[in-house]
């Protein structure tokens, strides 16, 4: 919000601009700008929206004189009045108070409208207001000068002279200054004459009555609504004015008569005329001026500083306050009408905390810890495999929830997803009900700019529709291996494949003391015979696989291979067990070798599970030393070697403990898989 | 005059001894100093008698021990050259190493692990709440009404008009406070989201909220907490500077200015030449949470505060833009 510094100098002595600007900015009403406007300075204040009092130059310059404790000068606005009295000119009828306290009329007849002065005309300029005619233009200096919403009728134009104050009726239509046509409804309060509404209410007035260079006679209102229905009739129209910005704030109960005689003033001034004595004011439940108990102890407690009483009761009087005397350490305070925002003894605290600083606070650490402290163990556990993934040589992305609802769609999400009502774009409309979506886009990006080989992992939320409240969110982790080229760099690894993801992601769980069990499935988007489901003691968490050349279309992936896994969080880090330990045995071991060939069909699965299932004592460890295809061996078979360890924990095994493992070893597999040893 | 002698066959052995490429030519070189027949010192010891008497001993001395040094030398030349018989050299050791394939954990992870740890250091508890918020979390109970003017305050994503994107990890507070009682000391971290999309905003990003609840808690203590957070955090002497400001949920409230931590508060760019930065809001809780949540404002007192992961992640490593921590491009991931 711009104002003039010199019009709030009118009102107040003031120091240079920066003393002036820095003063505000540390008391509560940032100064975020400056800049000079026909040679003078205007400054932009960033004002809080509990300080509507302070949304004009009146009341920053009462904010001025209390910070730099100088004199406040009083607003020039004494009128003479003549002829009739304004209740026999008009009359003003509130059919809907509870959203209309208190209306206030003027009424000034013989005027000429025409443009106003120069030296109002640049006023409002400076504060970002075109000038339109002389009372309009008056209207809008008060706005600005005292803060109070105004309107100008064309008395003529008025149906019988009079206002009536209500509700619309259904369907009811007004054009508004803005050349618009509205239809109303009863929610919406306005301003009407004997048959139709002039004014939607605090937010922008009507055409048809609006002050013209022809106007002669002109009913001036101030007004106080009741801001809820402002904000909604504001929202509901898309129509944010001057005067609806304050409406929904509050305005001061008390500000009408001295707005109107002050706004009744400038118009005498310029257009000539004659106020019609003793205004209309329609009031019927004056608000009582708010009292509320101050404690200084308090006060003192709550900032751990001491700010001496007097002090305090100088800074609140300068702000307007009434002070009482002090008894047993309180005061009892008197708010003044226009500090709306201020009901609680910690506003005043805070009032007296703006102005007087907190230069003289202490620094000092509480003591104490929180008896839950630390991390909880879903989070940590989640930290610990962030350090797994990257030591797997994964590189850790952050996306956005949103997403977009085609890509999810051609992903084959298995869930409707949450859609935003008001997204910024289509691309982002929808919750990510998988990490897939946004994994996938990232590697496309990076592609397009030359970066052909990604290694992420994230670990973040997915949003998945709940019958009824919040979203369930469920925590995942996800790791993209994508290729589009062998990597051409010293020391880089091949092209990475599906056992490096599966690798990976059983290391990781591994070390963090989750036993993973695989299992081969079919679910797009993985491609048909390159998928595994992995579970974690007997539930399927996720799954692991490579992804097929459709689920690369439908990112934009054009060429390259993607292994890709994704697995559910919740309740892992229940399921962690700690290292256990084995003694180890003081004998060594004795390694065996099998090389075999067996038909393509038979799966190290198999092949494993039959080894292990045989009854061979002291079996230790079987490990796969090699699985070949190719070259030297018949098309439908595949060579094995594996490596079978045993041990004794209790003495050394001879050469005639293990020769007869030989054939048992080559008898099964012949017998199971027709595999014969090479 | 006799140390000239022993000085030339010091300097011809060493020359020897180090051309020596193979055991057997250290041995050649072996026989030939140190041979009982013909070698060189035998020789010298045999001009012993040419020596004047009274010089003899010494003159028998210094052959002794110039022949051990000269073995000593074959014993080194010999663990040379059999060692080197063992792991052949000729790799051009000037190539690059071969680095482990590691990745790289997300500049606004390594910021929260780094938050987080000083307040756990502090005695704090890490808590977490929904993304996806009720408008009473997010709004109501932080004495955010709606039809107020300060829903406006910050730009929000709506599902329903009751269930939104949280605009600030405050709501945490009242999930904690709903669930337990004080003494509490809480920071949450987490995804933020404001319906803002330009130059200097991400409509997603990331906040942490603290919040302590505790029999006499005051302004003073928060003014101490962010004053040694933010010096540890940045690794120097900073100083907090509190400007009044408006914020539902807390009264007193403030605006957090730092000291510049690039120039130190003698003013650049990154300061827009103030020497502050501004870093974040904070205040005493509002008695009107309290009401919300049970707590009896008058027992207890607490405060909270609220910063930007983002903001202090691109402090920290001098990013000049928010939009790389969301883009994801791995030649900006890897730089971390």
């Amino acid at each position: 919000m711009k104002f003039p510094i010199p019009w709030i100098g009118q009102y107040t002595e003031l120091p240079g601009d920066d003393d002036v600007a820095r003063a505000f900015t540390l008391s509560g009403s940032e100064v975020e700008g400056r800049e000079t406007e026909e040679g003078e300075t205007v400054m932009e204040f960033g004002i809080t929206v509990n300080r509507p009092d302070c949304m004009n130059v009146y009341g920053l310059a009462r904010e001025a004189s209390v910070l730099f404790g100088e004199g406040l000068k009083a607003v020039e606005k004494a009128v003479s009045e003549s002829g009739p009295p304004t209740a026999q000119l008009t009359s003003v009828t509130i059919e809907a108070p509870e959203l209309c306290p208190r209306y206030r009329a003027r009424v000034i007849r013989g005027i000429k409208v025409g443009m106003s002065p120069a030296w109002m005309q640049k006023r409002l300029a400076q504060c970002g207001l075109r000038p339109i005619n002389a009372v309009v233009d008056a209207t809008n200096f008060v706005l600005m000068e005292l803060g109070h919403p105004l309107h100008a009728f064309d008395m003529d134009k008025l149906k019988e002279r009079r206002i009536v104050v209500r509700r619309a009726k259904p369907g009811e239509k007004i054009t508004t200054l803005d050349g618009v046509e509205r239809t109303l409804d009863p929610e919406r309060l306005v301003i009407a004459d004997a048959l139709r509404p002039v004014a939607l209410a605090g937010v922008i007035g009507g055409e048809d009555t609006g002050v013209t260079f022809g106007t002669g006679s002109i009913l001036l209102e101030g007004a106080v609504f009741e801001p809820v229905n402002i904000r909604r009739t504001s929202k509901a129209l898309g129509l944010h004015t001057d005067a609806s910005h304050r409406y929904e704030r509050g305005v001061d109960p008390e500000g009408p008569a001295a707005a109107l005689d002050r706004c009744a003033k400038l118009i005498l001034d310029m257009c000539g005329g004659t106020l019609a004595p003793a205004p209309v004011d329609i009031y019927p439940a004056p608000a009582a001026p708010k009292k509320v108990v101050l404690r200084h102890g308090r006060l003192v407690s709550l900032l751990g500083m001491d700010i001496a009483p007097e002090r305090c009761a100088s800074i609140l009087t300068a702000l307007g306050f009434g002070m009482d005397a002090r008894e047993e350490g309180a005061w009892t305070v008197t708010v003044p009408s226009f500090r709306v925002d201020v009901s609680r003894e910690a506003d005043l605290i805070e009032e007296v905390v703006r102005v007087n600083g907190l230069e003289g606070l202490r620094a000092e650490l509480p003591q104490g810890i929180d008896p839950v402290g630390g991390r909880p163990a879903e989070l940590e556990f989640e930290e610990r495999l962030r350090d797994q993934l990257v030591a797997a040589g994964c590189s850790e992305a952050i996306h956005m929830s949103m997403t977009d609802p085609a890509v999810e769609k051609a992903l084959g999400a298995c869930a409707q997803a949450v859609p935003l009502a008001n997204s910024l774009a289509p691309a982002n409309s929808v919750l990510r009900t998988s990490l897939l979506p946004p994994l996938l886009l990232t590697a496309a990006k990076n592609r397009s700019r030359g970066v052909r080989r990604v290694a992420l992992f994230e670990l973040g939320r997915a949003y998945l529709p709940a019958e009824s409240g919040l979203p369930r969110e469920d925590p995942r982790a996800a790791v993209l291996l994508y290729t589009d080229a062998p990597a051409k760099a010293w020391g880089a690894a091949p092209v990475p494949r599906l056992l490096d993801l599966k690798g990976k992601v059983e290391s990781a769980l591994d070390r963090l003391g989750l036993e993973v069990v695989f299992t081969a499935a079919e679910r797009f988007p993985f491609a048909s015979g390159l998928c595994l489901d992995l579970s974690v003691a007997g539930r399927r968490v996720g799954s692991v696989g490579t992804l097929a050349p459709r689920a690369l279309d439908a990112a934009g992936l054009k060429g390259g291979s993607a292994h890709y896994a994704e697995w559910s969080l919740g309740g892992l880090e229940a399921l962690c067990r700690p290292p256990s330990f084995t003694s180890l045995s003081r004998y060594p071991s004795v390694v065996r070798d099998f090389s075999f060939m067996a038909d393509k069909g038979v799966s190290w699965a198999a092949l494993r599970g039959k080894l292990a299932s045989l009854p061979l004592p002291n079996l230790k460890a079987i490990h796969l030393v090699d699985c070949y295809e190719g070259e030297g061996v018949p098309e439908d078979k595949r060579s094995w070697t594996v490596s079978m360890v045993f041990q004794s924990p209790d003495r050394t095994l001879t050469e005639e403990d293990v020769v007869p493992v030989a054939p048992v070893v080559t008898g099964a597999l012949q017998e199971a898989f027709g595999a014969v040893l090479r | 005059m006799h140390q000239e002698r022993f000085d030339d066959i010091r300097a011809r052995f060493a020359e020897d001894i180090a051309s020596a490429a193979s055991e057997s030519d250290v041995l050649d070189i072996k026989g030939r100093y140190t041979g009982k027949k013909r070698g060189i010192l035998q020789e010298l010891m045999a001009s012993l008698k040419e020596v004047a008497p009274e010089e003899r001993p010494a003159f028998g001395q210094a052959v002794n021990a110039l022949k051990s040094e000269l073995e000593q030398g074959v014993d080194e030349a010999l663990a040379r050259v059999r060692d080197a018989k063992r792991a052949p050299a000729g790799l051009d050791v000037t190539l690059p190493g071969l680095r482990p394939d590691l990745g790289h954990l997300h500049p606004i992870t390594r910021v929260r692990r780094e938050i987080e740890q000083i307040f756990i250091s502090m005695g704090y508890a890490v808590a977490t709440g929904p993304e996806v918020e009720d408008a009473y979390h997010n709004f109501e109970a932080l004495n955010t009404p709606a039809d107020h003017p300060s829903r406006d305050i910050q730009d929000t994503f709506y599902i329903t008009p009751d269930v939104l994107l949280r605009t600030q990890t405050s709501p945490v507070q009242i999930r904690t406070m709903e669930a337990r009682r004080p003494p509490i000391k809480i920071i949450a971290p987490g995804r933020v989201f404001r319906r803002d999309d330009d130059v200097s905003h991400s409509p997603m990003f990331f906040q942490v909220e603290g919040l302590v609840v505790d029999r006499g808690i005051t302004m003073a203590h928060l003014k101490g907490t962010l004053t040694h957070f933010y010096g540890a955090l940045f690794h120097r002497d900073v100083e907090v500077r509190f400007r009044p400001s408006f914020f539902p949920f807390t009264e007193p409230s403030a605006e957090t200015d730092l000291t510049c931590v690039i120039c130190g508060g003698s003013g650049c760019a990154v300061c827009k030449r103030t020497g502050w930065l501004e870093i974040g809001g904070c205040g005493m809780v509002d008695p009107a949470v309290f009401g919300f949540v049970g707590i009896d404002p008058e027992a207890y007192t607490g405060f909270a505060f609220g910063l930007g992961i983002d903001r202090i992640a691109m402090l920290k490593y001098g990013i000049d833009h928010i939009r790389h921590l969301y883009d994801n491009d791995v030649r900006f991931l890897e730089q971390f």
